[in-house]
């Protein structure tokens, strides 16, 4: 049975499961649906952006959550500057005097470090959904791309295996040479005729499989 | 009121709108991942969901908080 056969050449593409430890490249996996799928369409591989992508906003949300720390160290360090420099008693009194305020409410001061901090959280929680519900599935059909950006909802694209043309890959700099991560574009003979797949890991396997895959399908076609 | 009164004052008004928009952001949010995971359902989905329930539930804590906030 020609069914029988294609399966079977699929198997050598994608000898077996695996799964990554975040969820970046799972192959056939079982844990996920989406909404549109076909009766039928089984899932080969599912992709997400690199992990490393995340290290910008990981860091600038570390650098704020010791911010508040670092705020009071510097301007107890402006403090002392200010009277050894100037050594001016008005200034200093007007130094006391708001040292004085801020320390009288307490209260004041914990709430808004908690509303500081529950912001950064949402910050970190944010980005993180950003890049967790930003997914590229790759079906016995077609190639799909989830894309969820907050506030500004998500978008859905896809392309029929069939319709592929070229594949390209790309690993530029310094982060993406290290952890071997890069960008897959992939020409298709339709309207919106690039498809990207961005930062995904381990680019040359997967273009040679897409690849792979795509000549599979085609050969298929009556 | 002196100044500093109107000073915390200012504050204090501040930080309810600050955690207003912030609980009515999230809830949005909330809305917008529930949409996201009806589009694709993955392992996590669930998990994520009760992170996002239980930081709304602390927002909404913080909002009451900030609201009875007595000022001098």
């Amino acid at each position: 049975m020609p069914h029988r056969k294609l399966l079977r050449s699929i198997k050598q593409i994608f000898p077996r499961e695996s799964k990554s430890t975040f969820g970046t490249l799972d192959i056939y996996p079982h844990d996920i649906h989406f909404s549109t799928q076909n009766k039928g369409e089984k899932i080969f591989i599912k992709l997400r952006s690199h992990v490393a992508v995340n290290l910008g906003w990981l860091i600038r949300g570390a650098f704020a959550a010791i911010l508040p720390v670092l705020a009071i160290t510097l301007l107890d360090a402006l403090e002392l500057l200010i009277v050894q420099l100037f050594n001016d008693p008005n200034m200093v009194q007007a130094i006391e005097e708001i040292r004085a305020i801020i320390l009288s409410d307490a209260y004041l001061v914990i709430v808004l470090l908690v509303l500081y901090y529950s912001g950064l959280m949402s910050y970190f929680l944010l980005n993180f959904l950003n890049w967790y519900f930003d997914v590229y599935l790759v079906t016995n059909e077609r190639m799909l791309h989830i894309e969820f950006t907050v506030f500004r909802g998500k978008r859905v694209s896809e392309a029929p295996l069939k319709n592929i043309q070229d594949i390209s890959q790309k690993i530029i700099g310094f982060l993406p040479s290290i952890l071997h991560y890069g960008d897959v574009q992939v020409q298709t003979a339709a309207e919106r005729n690039r498809f990207n797949f961005n930062a995904v890991p381990n680019p040359t396997w997967f273009r040679d499989s897409l690849a792979d895959l795509a000549r599979l399908i085609e050969a298929e076609e009556p | 009121m002196d100044i500093v009164g109107i000073i915390l004052l200012i504050v204090k008004i501040s930080a309810i709108v600050f955690a207003l928009l912030h609980f009515f952001a999230i809830l949005i949010v909330l809305r917008q991942v529930m949409l996201a995971i009806n589009t694709v359902k993955t392992r996590g989905s669930n998990t994520i969901k009760l992170v996002l329930i239980t930081h709304v539930i602390f927002l909404l804590l913080v909002l009451l908080t900030v609201i009875i906030l007595p000022i001098r």
